[in-house]
């Protein structure tokens, strides 16, 4: 049983494996699955992009007769065709990102930027993405400015830590609250501190008495402890 | 000169008059819409397209005769007259350079082209010695997707575009992450450095499908004074995923491989698969089945196994008001685990208020969950509502409320089993701006908060304030203050930021005094300097690089902070 646990990740993975493999193979290898659905879904909306209000001339953005090519140099002022500016990374983005079969781009737009992106901290910090990204790359900035807005500002050695020292879930997005008592974090420090021995003198918690939150130096020992 | 010559000549042109000219159908429409004097032929044309720089695209190009360099005037609505100049040209349209760059006409904007005679006769002499093209036979044409009746606008149905007509594309990132801390007490190091790939590849068997590969070698190290110094990397795989379906052909829609949940993401990521179905009315309901990767840099699976299912109901297409409600049931190592409701709503209308809210209610059976004991649980919820006026104006409230849920699985760092009873944490905050002027704005947030120790408070007031010191700037003042589990922090930053041609400089310090509660001796204040540094760099579409300084002083210690971020963007057609 236990051989079979020590290997049971990498048959998860193979079985994530197998299920893409599956899904490619659906539809690489089962022809007609879609006829007869045609216009099932938005049939009311029109097309993808409607044109009525576009010029007349189709070759401003086409290709000869390639219809569904557009032109090498294409250009279109999106926020004066459409009043919605794309700006940074949107502005790089091909057009059927957005504008694709799955849905009226307006559907998408109105629920904000979880409309497109998939949120990967899994709803739990809320969707005001905009108050840690910009528009420019995912990177987040200005975290420990923000980490002042939680129960536990950021100073010191604490605020030039790298962020997966407390967050594991930190590489994937996963931000979520922990127990703020310092042993979270540092039971091996006080199990190690021998100057003096923690455990023989029974330190074993409320390490602020003692302690600044800035730096484990500097300790001032607390008579009353 | 040579445009007010072209001008005058055009001019006085137009006052001379000439017999009118007959020739091939371009100049027959020419003869029809514009009128002939002297030298020059005036040519009736409209703005088609508006461009970047102060050219517009007009429906008029070489095949009626046009040439680079000629004079165009337009006539926009509102009155007035615009010049321009031909720069380039097609065979059915022409891109016109504007002489005043700062007006720009709206596209159907009517106008008028001078273009030489002798030009228009010669165009006219090839094109009657060109051969003409016989019509190639072809079948009767179908268009049945058109469903175009009368009195329907013409291109308001026009064909959508199938996924057999699209190519196969993909849109693609590479990314390296450097951050690095040094801190000069013990020259302490710390140091993450993260290799990352995604790859979204579009309609790969040209039937809509999507591929998503998504991976990152993460390499990790501290220096760690009281314990082993952390020194290792690992290759995690974040997505592998195929989908198909869930488009306008077909309801159904299909996942399998690695993927974050589609549309309920609160049940994590997943190795297995995911159906959904939509409703002719919009609503969707979907049913999940697979591992679940433990939410940590490992991404470690096999241990955890979910069933899950959620509807998604609509008040109608536009979506704007959305009500979701899921249930996962998981098992850890073969062991019952977590029963999970998840609830959610959206109102999101065009207007007013907007809000939303999630709620996380865990079902505990008290034979296996021996500290929560029988009962449900709301173990996490996030309320947000927040508007937004004409003026630019805004507000938002949130409140966010978060108990640990007992699991077996690896989620959380350990909870001792005596606290799991007790932790809990509610937050709530609103956060307001508003604008005194074009170019300031006053911005202020405050919360409150409490767990099963203590409760605290924080909050911010600054103002900022656009093109101050250089165009294209915001600078920016704020005080702060919060009240925190071990100590209150107060102090003020300013910062200042400014765009350039490539990309942007942001200045930042900060004071803030730490002022440690519980510290019984006097010494329990720590006063901090923080000054930080970024410059960003959009090098074309295809790269980004955003490279940072953060340099902190506080006791009698200094630490230094670097961080590098380098994008490499990618998309194109297979």
């Amino acid at each position: 049983m236990k051989r079979l646990r020590k290997h049971l990740p990498n048959w998860a993975l193979a079985g994530a494996g197998l299920c893409l493999v599956a899904a490619c193979l659906t539809q690489a290898g089962v022809a007609g699955w879609q006829e007869g659905a045609r216009h099932e879904w938005w049939e009311g909306h029109g097309p993808v992009l409607p044109h009525d209000s576009f010029p007349a001339d189709c070759e401003l953005c086409h290709v000869g007769s390639k219809w569904q090519s557009l032109k090498e140099d294409f250009e279109f002022d999106h926020e004066a065709e459409t009043g919605y500016a794309l700006t940074e990374a949107h502005a790089g983005a091909r057009c059927l990102r957005c504008h694709n079969d799955r849905g009226p781009v307006e559907v998408f737009e109105a629920q904000g930027c979880l409309g497109c992106h998939e949120d990967i901290h899994t709803g739990e910090l809320g969707d005001d993405c905009s108050s840690c990204h910009d528009q420019t790359t995912w990177h987040a900035r200005g975290m420990v400015a923000r980490h002042n807005q939680t129960r536990f500002p950021l100073v010191g050695r604490h605020a030039s830590t790298a962020c997966w020292r407390c967050h594991e879930g930190a590489e994937i997005g996963q931000f979520l609250p922990l127990d703020t008592t310092c042993l979270t974090c540092h039971a091996a420090d006080q199990a190690a501190a021998q100057n003096p021995n923690h455990n023989l003198l029974g330190y074993v918690d409320q390490c602020h008495r003692c302690h600044m939150t800035t730096t484990w130096n500097q300790a001032e020992v607390d008579p009353f402890y | 000169m040579k445009k007010v010559a072209a001008l005058v000549l055009g001019l006085s042109a137009g006052c001379l008059g000439t017999p009118a000219f007959a020739g091939p159908p371009a100049l027959a429409k020419a003869r029809a819409q514009g009128t002939e004097r002297g030298d020059l032929v005036r040519l009736e044309l409209r703005v088609s397209a508006t461009r970047a720089g102060g050219t517009v695209t007009v429906d008029r190009g070489a095949s009626d005769g046009l040439a680079v360099g000629d004079f165009v005037e337009l006539n926009p609505r509102e009155g007035g007259l615009l010049e321009g100049t031909i720069i380039a040209v097609d065979p059915r349209s022409a891109t016109v350079e504007l002489h005043d760059r700062a007006l720009l006409p709206p596209a159907g904007t009517r106008g008028r082209v001078w273009v030489p005679r002798d030009r228009i006769k010669q165009l006219a002499r090839s094109q009657k010695k060109a051969p003409v093209q016989e019509r190639p036979e072809h079948a009767p044409w179908v268009n049945e997707d058109e469903e175009w009746t009368e009195g329907m606008p013409l291109l308001a149905q026009v064909k959508a575009v199938r996924p057999e007509d699209r190519a196969v594309t993909y849109q693609a990132r590479n990314y390296l992450i450097v951050d690095q801390h040094y801190n000069t007490v013990g020259d302490r190091w710390d140091g993450f450095y993260r290799l990352g790939s995604d790859m979204v590849v579009d309609n790969l068997f040209g039937k809509g499908g999507e591929l998503h590969v998504d991976s990152e070698y993460n390499h990790r190290f501290a220096d760690l004074p009281y314990d082993v110094d952390i020194d290792d990397g690992d290759f995690r795989l974040d997505r592998l995923s195929y989908l198909f379906g869930g488009d306008r052909f077909a309801r159904d829609r299909w996942q399998g491989g690695r993927f974050l949940i589609h549309d309920m993401p609160e049940f994590g990521l997943i190795d297995g698969a995911q159906w959904t179905r939509r409703l002719e009315n919009g609503h969707r309901f979907g049913a999940i089945m697979g591992f679940m990767p433990e939410p940590n840099g490992g991404l470690e699976s096999g241990h955890d196994f979910q069933i899950g299912g959620y509807y998604r109901w609509v008040a109608d297409a536009t979506e704007r008001l959305t009500a979701t409600g899921g249930f996962q049931k998981t098992w850890h190592d073969g062991s019952q685990d977590r029963d999970l409701f998840v609830v959610k709503v959206r109102y999101l209308p065009v207007e007013g208020w907007r809000a939303t809210g999630t709620a996380w209610v865990d079902l505990y059976d008290g034979s296996t969950d021996v500290n929560k004991g029988s009962g449900t649980e709301l173990t996490q919820a996030v309320v947000t509502a927040y508007r937004t006026w004409e003026s630019g104006n805004g507000m938002r409230a949130t409140y966010r409320h978060l108990k640990f849920p007992e699991l077996l699985r690896n989620e959380f760092n350990p909870i001792d089993p005596a606290d799991l009873a007790l932790n809990k944490l509610n937050r709530a905050a609103v956060r307001g701006w508003r604008y005194l002027s074009e170019d300031m704005r006053l911005e202020a947030e405050a919360g409150v908060w409490d767990d099963e120790d203590e409760d605290g408070y924080d909050f911010e007031f600054g103002v900022g304030v656009t093109d101050m010191f250089r165009a294209d700037s915001r600078s920016t003042v704020a005080v702060f203050m919060s009240e925190g589990e071990f100590s209150t922090l107060y102090g003020v930053r300013a910062g200042h930021g400014w765009r350039v041609e490539n990309g942007r400089w942001d200045l930042h310090y900060e004071f803030s005094n730490n002022d440690q509660a519980g510290f019984t001796a006097d010494n329990d204040d720590a006063i901090q300097h923080e000054l930080r540094a970024g410059r960003d760099f959009r090098l074309g579409q295809a790269w980004d690089l955003s490279v940072g300084a953060d340099a902190r002083s506080f006791n009698e210690e200094e630490s230094l902070s670097l961080a590098v971020y380098v994008q490499q963007n990618m998309r194109g057609t297979l």
